[in-house]
């Protein structure tokens, strides 16, 4: 296939007559006080933030009463200039707008995508200056040409599903390996079917306070940031140069903010790390499963702690968690271990399995 | 001079929109000033409008001075039929000259995003007549915590080259200055007449891709994985 660079690339119009896309306000629209709650919540509900492909939560199929957009398009946020494609069937919050057209299948979708993003964000911003209807209307764009002169939307399709194929072509590869090394599941006794006994954190961990007070300062690199984040493992970013490098595998226990206090991860590579941040430092050998559940079992401070109530290092000290325990009353890691690597090995095959049942319908 | 009151100040405490212009041009000011009250016009009364302020300021110039004000790149968009009006009414017999987005933390602390909008006064806009969009958002100023605005190292630079674009000894790429011709309905700003004619790069298009994997690996993870059987399937919901 044809680089980027090869290709002839010229000006169209993207809306209008001339356009070969089509973009109207969605058919939804409701305000997120309206919504119906119902039992089960299975359709998207579509706002203009920029996280999770635009979805902020889950809602009742009972909201299609008040309007819905069909799956297959492009949804466009006012002012916050988001731009994603939809695969199923959805509602939206107020000031979307949504993006359809003849040749837009889930392929050139992501093509499109990258091209209105590359102009909104160029051209609109917060303030007045939003990505309305009016404005979008107008809106033109490069794309690559056929021989004459049209654009090449087998191209923008073929592209866009090629690079899809490597990355998830290296992502199964990736889940392969790691399927391997787990092993094959093993029958263990369900969670409430253990004892389960309060233990000391400092019996099993030392305790490491971080050290990058001011992250701002630090460059980009390629160390992970670990900060007291709610989300994505408590990755704020990756830098260089940090006043301290700690060691990866262990867990991290978040202070205090960002509504994560409480929260830990388990940590797997070196880190920066912030001070609103302990590092939890097995005393003894202790393998990444066993630390995964552990986190989780550590997690389970998150709510109590708090803004007002932070996890100073006394207080560090004194925390106790519960553990499932072994015969001998001892923390049973053994157990712990199994029942992550079973708990893994069930979520990988989830997504491999996914994968496959995509190639099928694709070759169908 | 206001303190002493020594009578050689010119600085007056008064309703600028009363005075008539007439009166004021025959101060003979060739040079104009403003940044008027923000965001204070209504339906009701459109007089408060920044685009008010402005026409009356030109409207207070001798010909051919120039004004430079600094107001909400809102007043260029000229969403309301007031504004519109003004913005007919400004080339029916002044000059735009060019607009310059500015910093959008220029007003630090207040969520504003202001450009300064240059004219000629009294010299109806030309039809054919070239103005300059420049954004200049990034003019070298920084936002440090707990002290505000700050004067970068690369400041001094940036401002020297707006003035070599703006005065046509330096050509600029479009990115940040556009020339064009104007009409009132236009939104008077850069990104209008801007197109970004930058091609894609390898990395968007992988990073675009990337994203989508990762809300479909983060979808199937939660046991979401019928969001991803096509979509014209749900149809038959009910």
């Amino acid at each position: 296939m044809q680089s980027l660079n090869e290709k002839t690339w010229e000006k169209f119009d993207v809306f209008g007559e001339a356009g070969f896309l089509r973009i109207a306000s969605t058919n939804s629209s409701i305000d997120s006080i309206r919504l119906k709650e119902g039992k089960e919540k299975t359709v998207p509900y579509i706002t203009r933030s920029d996280a999770g492909n635009g979805i902020t939560r889950f809602v009742s199929k009972d909201n299609y009463e008040d309007g819905s957009n069909d799956a297959g398009c492009i949804t466009v946020g006012l002012d916050t200039q988001t731009a994603f494609y939809q695969p199923h069937k959805f509602v939206t919050g107020q000031n979307i707008q949504v993006v359809t057209g003849d040749l837009l299948n889930e392929d050139s979708a992501h093509f499109y995508v990258t091209i209105l993003k590359n102009q909104m964000e160029a051209k609109f911003n917060w303030g007045g200056n939003g990505a309305t209807l009016g404005r979008m209307k107008r809106l033109e764009a490069m794309l690559p040409t056929t021989a004459s002169g049209k654009p090449d939307y087998d191209y923008m399709a073929d592209f866009m599903r090629q690079k899809r194929k490597v990355m998830q072509t290296k992502y199964s590869v990736y889940v392969e390996k790691r399927i391997d090394d787990l092993g094959t599941a093993v029958d263990i006794p369900a969670l409430n079917e253990k004892e389960w006994k309060p233990v000391s954190i400092t019996a099993v961990f030392k305790l490491v306070r971080g050290r990058e007070g001011n992250m701002a300062m630090l460059k980009d690199g390629d160390i992970p940031l670990i900060s007291a984040k709610n989300a994505n493992n408590g990755l704020k970013g990756f830098v260089n140069t940090p006043k301290k490098t700690i060691t990866g595998h262990c867990i991290t226990l978040n202070n205090d903010g960002d509504g994560g206090a409480g929260l830990a991860y388990y940590q797997p590579a070196d880190m920066a790390l912030d001070t609103h941040v302990t590092a939890l430092i097995p005393n003894d050998t202790m393998s990444e499963w066993s630390m995964i559940f552990i986190a989780k079992c550590v997690s389970e401070l998150h709510g109590f702690f708090g803004h007002g109530l932070s996890i100073s290092n006394k207080r560090a000290e004194k925390i106790k968690i519960m553990l499932p325990v072994n015969d001998a009353g001892k923390p049973d890691f053994g157990y712990m271990e199994q029942y992550v690597k079973n708990m893994l090995l069930k979520k990988y095959k989830q997504y491999a399995a996914f994968l496959d049942a995509k190639k099928d319908m694709a070759q169908a | 001079m206001i303190l002493r009151d020594d009578g050689n100040s010119n600085i007056k405490c008064e309703d600028f929109l009363r005075q008539n212009a007439a009166e004021v041009q025959l101060k003979g000011a060739t040079v104009g000033m403003m940044n008027p009250p923000y965001s204070q016009g209504t339906k009701v009364d459109s007089t408060q409008y920044e685009l008010s302020f402005v026409e009356h300021l030109l409207d207070s110039l001798t010909e051919g001075a120039r004004a430079a004000v600094i107001v909400p790149q809102s007043s260029m968009t000229g969403k309301t039929k007031d504004e519109q009006a003004f913005k007919v009414n400004i080339m029916k017999h002044h000059t735009l000259e060019g607009v310059i987005t500015c910093n959008t933390d220029t007003f630090y602390g207040v969520g504003t995003n202001p450009v300064i909008a240059v004219f000629t006064a009294h010299e109806p806009h030309p039809n054919d007549k070239l103005c300059k969009f420049i954004d200049f958002r990034d003019d070298g100023y920084e936002v440090r915590a707990h002290i505000g605005l700050v004067e970068g190292d690369s400041a001094k630079d940036k401002r020297q080259h707006l003035l070599d674009v703006w005065n046509g000894s330096v050509e600029a790429p479009s990115k940040f200055c556009v020339e064009s011709t104007v009409k009132p309905e236009d939104e008077w700003l850069h990104s209008f007449y801007y197109f970004n004619d930058e091609i894609p790069t390898d990395a968007d298009f992988e990073k675009a891709i990337g994203d989508y994997l990762t809300f479909e690996f983060s979808m199937v993870m939660q046991n979401r994985e019928y969001l991803f059987e096509r979509g014209d399937k749900d149809a038959e919901s009910e």
